[in-house]
């Protein structure tokens, strides 16, 4: 299975299963199309919510985790989505790089939390935060594919995110 | 004396038919942003006003020890209804049924005398629940037995072909058992193993005073082996009986008031006490 994140507000992955009962209603208000219902398993479909980062990333209109009727997604604000965390490669990154020419920013432009998830640095160097939820867009939208979002549920205890 | 009652099972198709299409347009109207209606036969909503199916609300519990507001009003509701009309539900609602009883009469013919089985009735339904409540409580806090919904594989099925354009593999069950149910020409699932039902059947047993059919030996006219109202019954009950086992898988479809429609009409729906 592709990688994939959990929608914005979810439980822990444990407490989100448990709760979860596969109505859709989150999948249903997505206006992009984002939340998949794809069975857990081939034989045994759980079917519980997934985004698909790399096909389809989270803008974080926060309406699935509003209309959740089992409280296996909380109803919580954009800040605290709590889906994963960005990690950008700066050796990779056309903006760390020298001589390229290249002003790119589309990671930060794109970013739902524009200026505070990733921020520029000297203003110039995008930078991801510690104020990042994890939405997927810039690992989406990045054209030299140097962004990855850890997802929540592999992420240690509250291990800060950022840059390596 | 009003003009003989009008039969039942036209209007009772129109409700199975249009439920069965409302699952399947509910995902189109959501891709067009109407989510006025949406979900599935696990969790519906009706403009704000929640449906739920009270098995998974019980799963949720035993799994995660919380359940939401939403979640209990919509079960709620649900066993309101089967509290009020009986188990109307399976036999008017489920989609599952629909087909079921259209395998059955189609079926029918080739299998004859499906009768009713005391030794194996409800009490396997209950086990299956109990045993999987204990599974869920015990070992896996996953909603384990919504993987036994027939309805809720129909209403998956169809969001996943709206939403993701791809048939959903594991809802192959449903015609799988559909073929089964012909093949034998016994209602099995409906009869035996639903998990889903039990609980609606339980409500739908508990008050005295809620529709059912009721029948009145005085009215009458077949003679004992002649029995139109059982040969119709397509779950194989005797609607004449006042056994227990029998009254919990009674779902109000009505088919045996139809039959008795033409006879002495000893078989009818009523509110309220036995006369």
């Amino acid at each position: 299975m592709p990688p994939f994140l959990r929608p914005p507000g979810a439980r822990s992955e444990k407490d989100m299963k448990a709760r979860c009962v596969s109505c859709g209603l989150c999948a249903a208000v997505c206006n992009y199309a984002c939340i998949e219902m794809t069975p857990d398993h081939i034989f045994f479909g759980g079917g519980t919510p997934k985004i698909f980062q790399r096909k389809s990333p989270c803008f974080l209109c926060m309406k699935c985790s509003a209309v959740c009727p089992t409280g296996a997604l909380g109803n919580v604000s954009m800040e605290e989505a709590g889906m994963g965390r960005a990690c950008l490669d700066r050796a990779r990154c056309v903006d760390y790089r020298r001589n390229t020419g290249i002003m790119c920013w589309t990671c930060y432009e794109r970013c739902p939390l524009k200026g505070k998830a990733i921020v520029l640095k000297n203003g110039y160097l995008p930078e991801v935060t510690e104020r990042c939820v994890g939405c997927g867009v810039c690992e989406y939208v990045c054209p030299v594919a140097v962004i990855t979002v850890t997802p929540a549920r592999d992420l240690p205890g509250n291990r800060r995110g950022g840059n390596t | 004396m009003k003009g003989p009652p009008l039969s039942i099972r036209p209007f009772r198709r129109t409700a199975q038919a249009g439920v069965a299409l409302l699952f399947a347009v509910v995902p189109a109207l959501n891709r067009m942003e109407i989510t006025a209606l949406s979900g599935n036969f696990f969790f519906f909503n009706i403009a704000g006003i929640p449906l739920a199916d009270p098995l998974s609300v019980l799963q949720v519990a035993a799994g995660a020890f919380s359940v939401t507001t939403a979640m209990c009003a919509g079960a709620g509701l649900a066993l309101l209804l089967a509290l009020l009309m009986g188990p109307v539900f399976c036999s008017w609602l489920c989609p599952y049924g629909f087909f079921s009883e259209l395998a059955h009469a189609l079926g029918a013919k080739r299998a004859s005398g499906t009768t009713f089985s005391r030794s194996a009735s409800f009490a396997s339904k209950l086990l299956i629940v109990c045993v999987g409540l204990l599974a869920v409580f015990l070992f896996a806090p996953v909603p384990l037995l919504n993987q036994l919904s027939m309805p809720g594989w129909y209403s998956r099925a169809m969001q996943h072909a709206v939403f993701y354009r791809e048939a959903l593999a594991c809802a192959l069950i449903f015609p799988a058992l559909l073929a089964a149910e012909f093949l034998s020409g016994r209602r099995f699932w409906c009869l035996y193993l639903c998990p889903q039902s039990v609980l609606i059947s339980l409500a739908g047993a508990l008050l005295p005073g809620r529709l059912r059919v009721r029948f009145s030996g005085r009215s009458c006219t077949c003679a004992k082996p002649e029995r139109p109202c059982r040969a119709r019954c397509s779950l194989g009950l005797d609607p004449r009986s006042a056994d227990l086992r029998q009254r919990l898988q009674c779902s109000n479809c009505g088919d045996c008031v139809d039959a008795c429609r033409k006879n002495g009409r000893a078989l009818r729906f009523s509110f309220g006490r036995d006369a």
